[in-house]
């Protein structure tokens, strides 16, 4: 029976010493310990300082991933070394995050699922040789990372420890339990992969500057960013590429990273016009105690050959196509990728679906406008329904109810008739469209939809207006 | 300012002469960068509505005020004149909200304007500080024809502030707005209060051009007029409405005279 009201969710390492535990009722728990101090569970934010934390991690290997609900997983497959070692390497994580408050325990080992079982059963450190058999097959059954039900049913039956399981022929284990203890089993023994996927796929095409002492102010973050950005540059050109999409990330002393992005409109590699994209970003920046590593990477990128880019004196066309560009960029910056948009045909006579809005910085090449009778200078996006008074029951408007009050028509020029997309909804009805001259001077675009006599009465509705 | 602009309109109306042509020279170098006779301007394609504007039609590097309802259609032909000599980029900034209200763009509808709707960067601004800053953005850059912007509030600080920049990217600055705050001071270089009127068909059936009555509600070195224009679509030119077809018009009858 569990008890209902507010649980523990999580322990302090002085609570986890006491005879608490996770999933005790707080009733309970505060009969335990009277003086107990608890705050309100936030898996949420839990969650995201996990992944905040796992990209921090990125300056030992690009590859990191969050791992369950308080693991982060780094495959430092060739990047040991760079920081003297694997002990060395986690000697360094220890110190690095003892001070923003984590408690922790590493384990490195040959394979993920082993180095999982190591950090959590195991006394953490590193694991490798022929020691690491004989530690994990004297793990309990539980560093398998089963279902909890799994694991019961398996210590039911006399498995405690991983070595009772390899005693046993595996086709037993699979009838009884299914595929996955097995499956586990193997992974853990190194026999079988684990499936790896990284937080972010590292981009080749990066540049990481780390500095002893922090920086604290704008200006030397923003020589850095510079500094950056030429060798990176240098980097895309010996590829013959241009950058798309930047990333910069900033890891503050406290452990706190901030992840800077921006897109250019066309394949570029000219630091000054990068650096002038970050530029604003960077002004109100809240740098903390100083950052202490910069990493720059060009996360899509383009080919570009070798020309030269920014000519000042080059052809009107051409400038004017840069200018174009810079805009582009600068206004997207700001506003966002969605607000700052281009309007290109589409290939359809549906009104609603003639046009398109895309992105500027990612607008496809302009495809021809159909010319199919007048169309209005704006397309309300919903229709307003409108009244309307006709002379006869099929003809023209002669007078229109709509925005509250009444209107005369002058003259009205239509129908054209246009039909629905067939292959698009099948149980579309074709619409019959007027312009109309109210007596005020305004022009509008009003449609029929259904016509007399075939049941319901037609539906008029305001579409667009011309001037 | 306005002591030297009553100067120029006085003797604007008693002698056009070679005078009048060195009092502006003189005034454009008083003025610094306001250099009225060497600025190119774009046709609007009617005589007397090109001779009623300073320089000779709509000046380029500047910025100008549409008021009123309806005047989006009005605006689109000016940028579609402007983009006749200056081709480029339009760039048209507006609210998001007014979006909502008023509809969006269409692109085969901007084409009876003389607007290629390739070439149309539509901007959405949260609020008019956004569409403001990104009006000003646009206007710097060498690659726009006309940036218009639908926005309510603006000071003659922020206006100035436009105007500069028309002055440095060389394209043209349209400010729709509605048609209550032409009171209020501004840096444009015209300000026009426009509403639709009643087209003229030639025959029953059929819809003649497009039609507003628009008001040269004042402008730097010109005598505030009234004219009823419309835009013809196969020229794509703006031209007044004939004079008799809409009996006594004095503003326009004057005005080909």
């Amino acid at each position: 029976m569990e008890a209902s009201g507010p649980r523990l969710y999580a322990l302090t390492r002085e609570a986890a010493a006491t005879k608490l535990h996770c999933g005790l009722g707080l009733a309970d728990a505060r009969a335990i310990c009277p003086g107990l101090a608890v705050a309100d569970a936030d898996p949420k934010r839990d969650a995201q300082a996990l992944e905040a934390l796992a990209l921090w991690c990125g300056r030992y290997t690009p590859w990191t991933a969050t791992d369950g609900d308080d693991g982060v997983l780094l495959d430092i497959t060739g990047c040991a070394h760079l920081a003297g070692g694997e002990a060395n390497l986690m000697a360094d994580l220890e110190t690095r995050l003892a001070p923003l408050g984590f408690a922790m325990r590493a384990a490195s080992a040959a394979n993920p699922a082993a180095a999982w079982a190591w950090a959590r059963f195991g006394t953490g450190g590193v694991l490798a040789g022929t020691r690491t058999e004989t530690a994990m097959l004297n793990l309990p059954i539980t560093a398998l990372r089963l279902e909890p039900a799994t694991a019961q049913g398996l210590v039911r039956l006399g498995f405690k420890r991983v070595r009772d399981l390899e005693a046993v022929p595996h086709s037993t284990l699979t009838t009884r339990f299914g595929a996955v203890p097995v499956q586990r089993l193997h992974q853990l023994m190194g026999r079988m992969e684990v499936p790896f996927t990284a937080l972010a796929a590292p981009s080749c095409h990066a540049v990481r500057l780390a500095w002893a002492e922090p920086l604290g102010t704008t200006e030397g973050i923003e020589a850095a960013l510079g500094e950056a950005l030429a060798s990176l540059c240098r980097v895309l050109e010996h590829a013959q590429l241009g950058a798309r999409v930047l990333q910069l990330d900033l890891a503050r002393l406290d452990g706190a990273l901030h992840r800077l992005q921006v897109r250019t409109a066309c394949a570029n590699r000219e630091p000054k016009a990068l650096f002038r994209l970050f530029r604003d970003d960077l002004d109100g920046l809240d740098l903390g105690f100083g950052i202490e590593c910069l990493r720059l990477a060009a996360t899509r990128t383009e080919q570009l050959g070798a020309r030269q880019l920014h000519s000042d004196g080059g052809s009107g066309g051409e400038a004017r196509s840069e200018a174009e560009a810079r805009l582009t960029e600068r206004l997207t910056q700001r506003l966002g990728i969605d607000r700052v948009r281009r309007l290109r045909a589409n290939d359809s006579h549906w009104p609603e679906r003639t046009i398109r809005l895309v992105p500027a910085l990612d607008a496809p090449s302009p495809a021809p406008w159909p010319t199919r009778g007048p169309r209005p200078l704006r397309l309300l996006e919903e229709p307003r329904p409108i009244g309307v008074v006709a002379a006869v029951p099929d003809g023209a408007p002669r007078r229109l109810r709509f925005g509250g009050g009444l209107a005369d028509v002058v003259a009205a020029e239509g129908p054209e008739r246009i039909e629905p997309e067939w292959w698009r909804d099948p149980e579309g009805q074709p619409r019959d469209y007027y312009r109309l001259d109210l007596a005020d001077g305004r022009r509008l675009w009003v449609r029929r939809e259904g016509a007399f006599g075939t049941g319901a009465p037609p539906r008029w509705t305001l579409d667009g207006l011309f001037a | 300012m306005r002591a030297m602009n009553d100067v120029c309109l006085l003797s604007a109306a008693s002698d056009p002469t070679a005078d009048l042509l060195a009092l502006r020279a003189a005034m454009a170098r008083l003025g610094g960068r306001c250099s009225r006779t060497c600025a190119t301007v774009a046709e609007l394609g009617a005589v007397a509505l090109d001779r009623a504007l300073p320089g000779g039609g709509l000046r380029l590097q500047a910025i100008h005020e549409v008021g009123g309802r309806g005047a989006a259609g009005f605006t689109a032909a000016l940028a579609g004149r402007v983009a006749r000599v200056r081709p480029g980029l339009v760039v048209w900034c507006q609210h998001r909200r007014r979006r909502r209200d008023e509809g969006m763009l269409h692109g085969p509808g901007l084409m009876a304007f003389g607007l290629d709707p390739d070439r149309i960067l539509l901007v959405d601004g949260a609020n008019d500080a956004q569409v403001l800053w990104a009006m000003e953005e646009a206007l710097r850059s060498t690659a726009v024809t006309a940036v218009v912007g639908e926005v309510e509030r603006l000071d003659l600080f922020r206006s100035r502030r436009l105007h500069l920049a028309a002055e440095t990217g060389g394209g043209v600055g349209l400010l729709l707005r509605p048609a209550a705050t032409l009171l209020e001071p501004s840096a444009a270089v015209t300000r026009w209060r426009v509403r639709p009127a009643p087209s003229l068909s030639r025959w029953p059936g059929e819809l003649g051009p497009l039609t507003w009555s628009a008001e040269l509600w004042r402008a730097k070195g010109a005598v505030p007029r009234r004219f009823e224009v419309v835009f013809d679509e196969p020229t794509l030119r703006f031209d007044l409405v004939a004079d008799l077809a809409h009996g006594s018009f004095s503003a326009a009858a004057a005005a080909h005279g």
